[in-house]
């Protein structure tokens, strides 16, 4: 019966119901044309274990980054001068130390907070901004979408890396200036999807229901295109967190984001890669952790779509 | 076929207008005062109009947009501050060493990825097949660092198997044997991912060109299974090629981790240097010519595109 | 139809099926996808001459088109297929694919009921024909197919066709694609022709045009013809011999004179009730009521006992065989054949 807990711990923990509460599931004997196309459905499918697990793993490592302090067995700027370069699994230092005697796991803990920070706000606004364009594109004039469009196509002829480098070397280095180049490469992404959802909904029934009993634009967009369009949004937006993270490596990895002595990531890598001959252990470990943090995502954003069942070329 | 070619000409001329406009704003959000910068702290405010002056700072933006996109037409896109010359002369040599890189990096792509995906479609209860839809979710999330870093540790370090950085033997007597040699390494990390992607797009491709209706048709005529495989190939290239074409753009902007992790001398490896020098003409005009190879790439793309289906010359 | 023709057919459902060119018996196909039994076809029995026309006639869903693709083992490995298909002395049943490949296009060729998706649309039209050709060995050379592959798009109707032999398939009309899907059917001069429902996807008045090519090719070739059709129309003005199907079985079948016009099976009455004809004005149809059996499901039985007007207790026991009502002519109802013979 353990199992069936947790099973139902996580069902709650991430329920992204986010239709308007009124649809409910018993109301399938309302008029089915100009009921919303909401996930019903979905809502019954099994959510699968690697769903669950990525998950769960997921609020860990917000969890570790919040409780960094508590967490962390060691200070993550404070070195050990006669423990420099200890291997991997050397007594208390779990992931060894680097050039400057201080420990990995350590600084991995604390690297997490601006990782993870310069990871996930930048989707956070591009989702608020990128869906806001993509619900004035797909629902505005012929006029205004091409126009929109078009300046996303502009920002799709730049390779998105060197656009955020671009960006973040002209702002200056420091974490929100990556953050702001950041959220400016992945606002085109979003804003595609969120078009291309409201798109979809935009010919159902409903909306013309809607339409016909005098609703106004934003009374609409919000009331019933917005609930429509947010799984498929918050879905892709979640493994985009993914990419954002190792994008955020990136540049700290080029000296673009947080200065040092700070522990992030990127910094990490680039830090350790010195050692690649003399302890190469160490020296992949941040990238192995950048690796899995963004697996993660992918893992969770991907099973979230099976779960809601959502039909999405999102790429 | 000369009608789609000039149309889609055409449209790109509006993309590259917003390109240079882009770059030119990130010229402008440059935090600080170019003049004082230049000047230094001893400058007279006689020097200092006469600079910004010079310079056009005085003009309205959009003459100093028409005059920066003018220097740029002319090849000249500002002088490196690190190395006192022009930074698109620069950059222009440099992405010469970056292309055969990410060529190379594209063909591994595109030939290793083909052929896996294409096991993959034909043989859909293969391991193979599994193993495609898995890996390409960690393609997508494994930084082209991440591989660079374990690749040298594991493949240069530890078995000593490749060299461990730069294009060429030291003595400069290796030729392209020693290139290949020193390729290995750098294009297998800049390829993986990429590689994932277009197997797994090849996969799903193929796949969904197998269960068109003329495919029943071909085997109704008594076409072998192989023959029909080919038509079906036939008709997924275009959109295999979409996707090979965006990849362009993540191995463009991957190099800038690969080069640097392997010290291959190109544009990405330069514009790493330039970021810690804060060279920003130098990374200005990287940017801009990766961006505009990427626009030309997927030009080309299109168009062989358009050269294999016919429904898409209209 | 000609004295001859009659007496032909007659020594036909005889039992002689010596010069049959398909012969099929009991053909059953299940399909086993997705843990569920469908049985499209439980029981046909078909025979086929050359130079005749037979038409497979039944609503939608009846199974048509999977008769012929199971004559075609087009099916891969989620149809299990029962029964025989004799073709020119090979049980095609038997068959594997290997031995399936050179039968399919020069032995029995298929025109599919939708022209779009009969053509490869990144290839040019003759291309595709001068494919066929060359697979099948039917010329010695690129130079004589591509010569053929003009010369059949000419017969097919087609103005121009050399321009249509450079053409890709988007930029023709469905009827166009169509006389072109005919093309390649016949360019191996098959024994055997089957149309699943050839006019389906064009307009009336291009139908009657199809239709008539089709008749006069399978005559000046000489091929049996296997068409299939939901259009009672259609099988009076082209069959010679009609069979009519429900629900995956033959209910009846024999000479289109003997069929069409003097009905026995209580189906075919209904499916003849329900079609309006010069004589039976629009009002005066008759809707056969209910609803086919859903596919999957399995009836014990007669399927159409729970639709039919004279259906009695017994019919939902046993399935009823084929039974000879008069020479050439076959009927699968107990209670017709009772009341029909006496
Ligand atoms: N590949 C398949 N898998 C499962 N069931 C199938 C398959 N193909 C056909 N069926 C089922 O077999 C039945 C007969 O289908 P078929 O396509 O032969 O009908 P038809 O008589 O040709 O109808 P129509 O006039 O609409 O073409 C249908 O109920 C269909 O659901
Ligand atoms: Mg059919």
């Amino acid at each position: 019966m353990n199992s069936r807990t947790s099973q139902l711990e996580a069902d709650q923990t991430i329920d992204l119901r986010l239709d308007n509460p009124d649809d409910g599931s018993g109301s399938a004997t309302q008029d089915s044309a100009a009921r919303e196309p909401s996930q019903p459905a979905a809502r019954r499918r099994k959510m699968t274990l690697t769903t669950r697990v990525s998950a769960v793993l997921t609020f860990a490592l917000f969890a570790v980054a919040i409780l960094a302090p508590i967490v962390a067995p060691y200070e993550p700027d404070i070195g050990d001068r006669s423990q420099r370069l200890l291997p991997l699994f050397s007594g208390s230092h779990v992931l060894g130390t680097d050039g400057q005697g201080r420990d990995i796991l350590s600084r991995i803990i604390w690297g997490a907070r601006p990782s993870l920070l310069a990871g996930v706000v930048p989707v956070l606004v591009a989702a608020l901004v990128g869906t806001a364009l993509g619900l004035v594109a797909g629902r505005g004039s012929r006029r205004v979408h091409s126009v929109i469009m078009r300046v996303l196509d502009v920002f799709y002829a730049f390779p998105a890396v060197l656009l955020a480098i671009a960006i973040a070397a002209a702002l200056g280095s420091g974490i929100s200036n990556a953050i702001v180049a950041l959220s400016f490469i992945l606002i085109p992404p979003v804003a595609r999807v969120a078009e291309a959802e409201v798109s979809r909904v935009r010919s159902t029934d409903f909306m013309e229901a809607a339409a016909v009993s005098g609703a106004g634009w934003w009374s609409i967009s919000i009331r019933h295109v917005l609930p429509n369009v947010a799984p498929a949004i918050v879905v892709y937006c979640t493994a985009l967190v993914g990419l954002s993270i190792v994008y955020a490596a990136g540049l700290g990895f080029l000296g673009l984001g947080i200065a040092p002595p700070t522990a992030e990531w990127g910094l990490m890598v680039n830090d350790l890669r010195q050692y690649t001959f003399s302890q190469p252990g160490i020296a992949v470990v941040p990238a192995v952790v950048i690796t899995i943090a963004s697996l993660l995502f992918n893992l969770l954003g991907d099973g979230l779509r099976d779960w809601l069942d959502i039909r999405s070329e999102a790429q | 076929m000369t009608r789609f070619l000039l149309r889609r000409l055409a449209l790109t001329i509006p993309i590259l207008i917003g390109v240079s406009i882009v770059m030119f704003i990130t010229i402008k959000i440059t935090p600080g005062d170019p003049v004082a910068s230049l000047l230094g702290p001893t400058g007279s405010p006689e020097a200092r109009v006469a600079l910004t002056e010079k310079l056009g700072l005085d003009r309205p933006l959009i003459v100093q947009y028409a005059k920066w996109f003018g220097n740029i037409l002319q090849g000249d896109a500002g002088i490196s501050i690190a190395r006192q010359t022009g930074a698109l002369g620069l950059v222009w040599d440099a992405m010469q060493n970056t292309l055969v890189l990410a060529g190379f990096a594209a063909i591994l792509a595109m030939v290793v990825g083909v052929t896996i995906g294409l096991t993959a479609a034909v043989y859909p209860d293969s391991v193979l097949a599994r193993v495609v839809s898995g890996f390409s979710l960690f393609a997508i999330s494994v930084p082209q660092y991440s591989l660079a870093l374990i690749s040298i540790v594991y493949l240069a370090a530890n078995l000593g198997w490749f060299p461990t950085g730069g294009m060429n033997d030291p003595s400069g007597e290796g030729g392209l044997g020693d290139l290949l040699h020193h390729l290995w390494l750098p294009g297998i990390a800049s390829a993986l991912v990429p590689l994932g992607i277009i197997a797994r797009m090849v996969r799903s491709a193929m796949i969904d060109a197998l269960n068109e209706d003329y495919i029943e048709a071909l085997r109704s005529r008594g076409l072998p299974r192989s023959t029909v495989t080919r038509h079906a190939f036939h008709n997924a290239i275009p959109g295999i090629l979409t996707i090979a074409g965006l990849q362009a753009g993540y191995l463009l902007g991957g190099v800038v981790f690969v080069e640097t992790v392997f010290s291959w001398p190109g544009m990405g490896l330069l514009i790493f240097q330039s970021i810690s020098q804060r060279d920003l003409p130098v990374i200005q005009a990287g940017v801009l010519l990766s961006a505009l190879a990427f626009v030309l790439i997927n030009l080309v793309v299109d168009t062989i595109q358009a050269s294999i289906d016919p429904r898409l010359r209209r | 139809m000609t004295v001859e023709a009659q007496a032909e057919l007659v020594i036909d459902a005889a039992g002689e099926t010596s010069d049959a060119v398909l012969s099929v018996r009991d053909l059953t196909t299940t399909f086993t996808a997705g843990g569920q039994r469908i049985e499209a076809l439980r029981g046909i029995d078909l025979d086929l001459y050359p130079g005749r026309v037979s038409v497979l006639l039944g609503e939608s869903g009846s199974g048509k088109s999977v008769t012929a693709r199971s004559i075609l083992r087009l099916y891969g490995a989620s149809a299990i297929i029962g029964g025989s298909a004799v073709f020119e002395g090979r049980d095609l049943v038997g068959l594997n694919e290997k031995e399936m490949q050179p039968i399919r296009g020069s032995g029995i060729a298929l025109v599919p009921q939708d022209p779009t998706g009969s053509l490869d649309p990144v290839r040019r039209v003759g291309a595709q024909i001068v494919e066929v050709l060359r697979l099948h060995g039917v010329v010695d050379s690129k130079k004589e197919a591509q010569a053929r592959a003009e010369e059949l798009l000419g017969l097919v109707g087609l103005p121009d066709p050399v321009r249509a032999a450079r053409s890709f398939p988007h930029e023709m009309s469905g009827g166009m694609k169509q006389r072109v899907a005919i093309a390649i059917a016949i360019c191996c001069n098959p024994t055997l022709l089957i149309a699943d429902e050839p006019t389906t996807a064009l307009d009336v008045t291009v139908q009657a045009q199809i239709l008539d090519l089709f008749v006069e090719l399978t005559s000046s070739i000489g091929s049996a013809m296997l068409m299939i059709t939901h259009d009672v129309g259609v099988a009076k003005d082209l069959a010679d011999h009609v069979s009519v199907m429900y629900a995956g079985r033959i209910v009846e079948q024999g000479a289109t004179s003997t069929v069409l016009d003097d009905p026995v099976h209580p189906y075919t009455k209904a499916l003849l009730a329900a079609v309006p004809t010069p004589d039976v004005p629009r009002g005066n149809l008759i809707p056969i009521i209910g609803q086919p059996p859903v596919s999957g499901m399995t009836l014990p039985g007669c399927s159409f006992a729970p639709r039919c007007p004279v259906a009695q207790s017994s019919c939902t026991e046993l399935v009823p065989e084929l039974v000879s009502v008069e020479l050439g002519h076959s009927v699968a109802c107990p209670v017709a054949t009772e009341f029909g013979a006496a």
